[in-house]
C-alpha cells in the first residue's frame, strides 16, 4: 500500500496539488515564526516534519501531493 | 474542469527537478542527517588521533575545579587557544550543516559566539566546587538563566539564529552513542521498547479519549495525545502534518508540551532524588515521562551530576542517567513517529474526514521513513564503532587508555553541545508568546502526564528495575 484516500487531482504528469501552490509556506524559517514554541524543543528543519508545510489558506498543516478547490500556482 | 484541475504550463520541469533533488540529497537534507554526519565525523577524527599515539583531549577542552574567582578567570585565560579552536570547531561543524539547510551564516555565527561564550562561563560556574552544594549543576543553571534572559530582555533577532535546541541535541546523542557499549543497547534495547510501548499507548489514549469526551475535535485530540506520548514538539508537528491538524491545534499542543515539559526538568529530579532512586533507574523514568529529547537530556543530566557530587548518596554511575533516558527516550519512544504518524494519517483520512474536508489528502505509506528520527542512527552507528575499538583492548588497558585519551574527551565535547542546548531551551521558550490553550486540551493533556508519570515510575522502578540498573545501577 503506498497511499489510501483521495489523492490530488491530476492531468497528464502535472498535479495541481499544494507543492505548486502559492499558499503552501515552503520556507521553514517562517514556519518557526509562526509556530511558537517550536524552536524551544523541536525544529522545523527535523526529519520529523518532513514535507509536511502550512497552508496559508486554510490555515493547517499540508502534504505536497494534497490539494484543494482553492489551488493557485506559484508566481 | 475545476482549479484544482488545470494544466499548469511550465510546472512539469520544475516539479520534477524539486522531487529529484531530495533524492540525490536526501543524506543532507535536514538537521537529523547532518547531526549523524557531525558526530561521527568527530568520533573517527578522535579515533584516527588515538591511533595515531595522539588525542583529542587538547580540543576538547572544559573547565576545571575551582575554588576562588581567581583560580577560574586563571582556568580560563590559560586554556584561551584551547577555548578558541573548540569554538572555531563547533562553529565550522554547525556552520556547515546550517548553511546548507538555508541558515544564514552572517547572523549564525555571531550569535553562536555569544551563545558559545555564556556556555563557557555556565560551565564554568558548575565547576566551582560548591556548585552541587546550590544545585548549580550546568544544565539548570543554562536553562534557569536562559529563561530569566529571554523572559525579562527581547533579545535581537539575529541572536535566534544561534538557538539550534535540536541540533545541539542531536549532536550531543550521536556523541553519547560512543560512550554506550553497543552489547548493553542491545540487552536494554528490548526493554526499552516493552517499557515505552505500555506508556506511550496508555498516554496517547487518555489524552485522546479524555480529549474527545470534552469535545476537542479528534484529529486535535490526537495531535495532542501524540504529543505527549512520543516526542513532544516533534510528535506534534509530525502528527499534526500527518492529519492535517490546524495550525492553532498544533499550537496548542506545542505549548503544553513545552510547558510540562520545563515543568519536569526540575521536578523529575528532584521526585527521584526524594524517592531514592539510582541513577539509571531515574533515567529510565524521566526517558519515559519527559516530553522532549532535550528536556529529558537537561533532567537526566542534572541527576547525573547531583550523583557524582553527593558522596555516595545517589545510588549508581553518574552517566547511567543520561544512558538509561537516551535508551528509554530515544530507542524506545522516538523510532516509532514514523508509524504513529502513518497510523493516524490512515485513520484520520479514511475515518474522520467528513467529506466536506478543504484539504484532499493521501497516507502515504513512505511517511514512516521519511519521519524517521535519522539521528538515532548516527547513535547506534557510534556506540558499534567505539565498542568495536574497545575489544581489541583488556578491561585493564581500556579505562586505563582508551578511556582518558578516546572516550573522555568525547564525553567532553558531548556536554558542550547539551550546555548549548540547555541555553538555548531556556532563550527560546518566551512564556508570553506561547498560545493561550483553554482549560479542556489542558485538562486532558495533564490527565496524560498522570497516566505517564505514574506507569512510567511503576514500569522502572518495580518492574524493570533490575534492567536499568544493569547499565551501571
Amino acid at each position: 500500500m503506498k497511499g489510501t484516500g483521495v489523492a490530488a487531482p491530476t492531468l497528464g504528469t502535472v498535479a495541481a496539488s499544494c507543492a505548486g501552490c502559492r499558499h503552501r509556506l515552503d520556507d521553514q524559517r517562517n514556519v518557526e515564526q509562526r509556530m511558537p514554541g517550536l524552536t524551544s524543543f523541536g525544529s522545523a528543519y527535523g526529519a520529523s516534519i518532513a514535507a509536511s508545510r502550512l497552508c496559508l489558506l486554510h490555515d493547517s498543516w499540508v502534504s505536497p501531493a494534497d490539494g484543494c478547490a482553492q489551488f493557485s500556482a506559484k508566481g | 474542469m475545476s482549479e484544482a484541475t488545470r494544466v499548469l504550463p511550465g510546472q512539469a520541469g520544475t516539479q520534477g527537478a524539486a522531487a529529484a533533488r531530495p533524492a540525490r540529497w536526501a543524506v543532507f537534507s535536514n538537521e537529523d542527517w547532518w547531526s549523524v554526519w557531525i558526530g561521527l565525523l568527530v568520533i573517527v577524527v578522535a579515533w584516527a588521533l588515538f591511533a595515531n599515539g595522539s588525542s583529542l583531549k587538547w580540543l576538547a577542552v572544559a573547565p576545571a575545579k575551582w575554588k576562588t574567582l581567581a583560580e577560574a578567570g586563571q582556568g580560563i585565560a590559560a586554556h584561551w587557544p584551547n577555548y578558541l579552536a573548540l569554538f572555531a570547531a563547533f562553529a565550522l561543524l554547525f556552520g556547515t550543516g546550517l548553511a546548507v539547510l538555508g541558515h544564514s551564516l552572517a547572523r549564525f555565527l555571531p550569535a553562536f559566539l555569544t551563545l558559545f561564550v555564556v556556555s563557557l562561563l555556565i560551565f564554568t560556574a558548575s565547576a566551582w566546587v560548591e556548585a552541587s552544594r546550590y544545585n548549580l549543576e550546568a544544565p539548570l543553571l543554562a536553562l534557569a538563566l536562559g529563561l530569566l534572559v529571554s523572559n525579562t530582555v527581547r533579545l535581537p533577532e539575529w541572536f535566534q539564529s544561534g538557538l539550534r535546541v535540536e541540533f545541539y541535541i542531536k549532536v550531543g546523542i550521536v556523541l553519547l552513542g560512543a560512550t554506550l557499549p553497543l552489547t548493553l543497547l542491545v540487552w536494554a534495547g528490548p526493554v526499552a521498547v516493552g517499557q515505552a510501548t505500555i506508556v506511550s499507548l496508555a498516554t496517547f489514549f487518555t489524552i485522546f479519549l479524555v480529549g474527545k469526551a470534552l469535545g476537542l475535535d479528534r484529529r486535535f485530540a490526537a495531535v495532542l495525545g501524540v504529543g505527549g506520548a512520543v516526542c513532544g514538539v516533534s510528535a506534534a508537528i509530525a502528527s499534526g502534518g500527518a492529519v492535517r491538524a490546524r495550525r492553532e491545534d498544533t499550537s496548542v499542543a506545542i505549548t503544553l508540551v513545552v510547558v510540562w515539559a520545563i515543568v519536569m526538568i526540575f521536578v523529575l529530579p528532584f521526585a527521584s532524588r526524594a524517592l531514592g532512586l539510582s541513577t539509571a533507574v531515574a533515567g529510565a523514568w524521566i526517558g519515559t515521562s519527559e516530553f522532549a529529547d532535550a528536556a529529558g537530556v537537561a533532567a537526566a543530566q542534572a541527576y547525573g551530576d547531583a550523583a557524582r557530587h553527593a558522596g555516595g548518596a545517589i545510588a549508581g554511575a553518574p552517566d547511567a542517567a543520561v544512558q538509561a533516558f537516551t535508551l528509554m527516550k530515544v530507542v524506545g519512544r522516538d523510532i516509532w513517529i514514523g508509524i504513529w504518524a502513518f497510523t493516524l494519517a490512515w485513520v484520520a483520512i479514511t475515518r474522520w474526514n467528513t467529506g466536506d474536508d478543504a484539504v484532499r489528502a493521501k497516507a502515504d505509506v513512505r511517511e514512516i521513513w521519511t519521519r524517521f528520527p535519522k539521528f538515532v542512527f548516527g547513535f547506534v552507528l557510534a556506540s558499534a564503532l567505539v565498542t568495536w575499538i574497545a575489544s581489541h583492548y583488556s578491561l585493564v588497558d581500556y579505562r586505563k587508555i582508551v578511556t582518558p585519551d578516546l572516550v573522555a574527551p568525547i564525553s567532553t565535547l558531548r556536554t558542550w553541545a547539551f550546555t548549548f542546548c540547555f541555553l538555548s531551551i531556556g532563550l527560546t521558550t518566551r512564556l508570553r508568546s506561547l498560545s493561550a490553550t483553554g482549560w479542556r486540551p489542558l485538562f486532558a493533556f495533564t490527565a496524560g502526564v498522570v497516566v505517564n508519570v505514574i506507569i512510567g515510575y511503576v514500569l522502572s522502578v518495580h518492574v524493570f528495575a533490575s534492567y536499568w540498573n544493569g547499565l551501571g545501577g
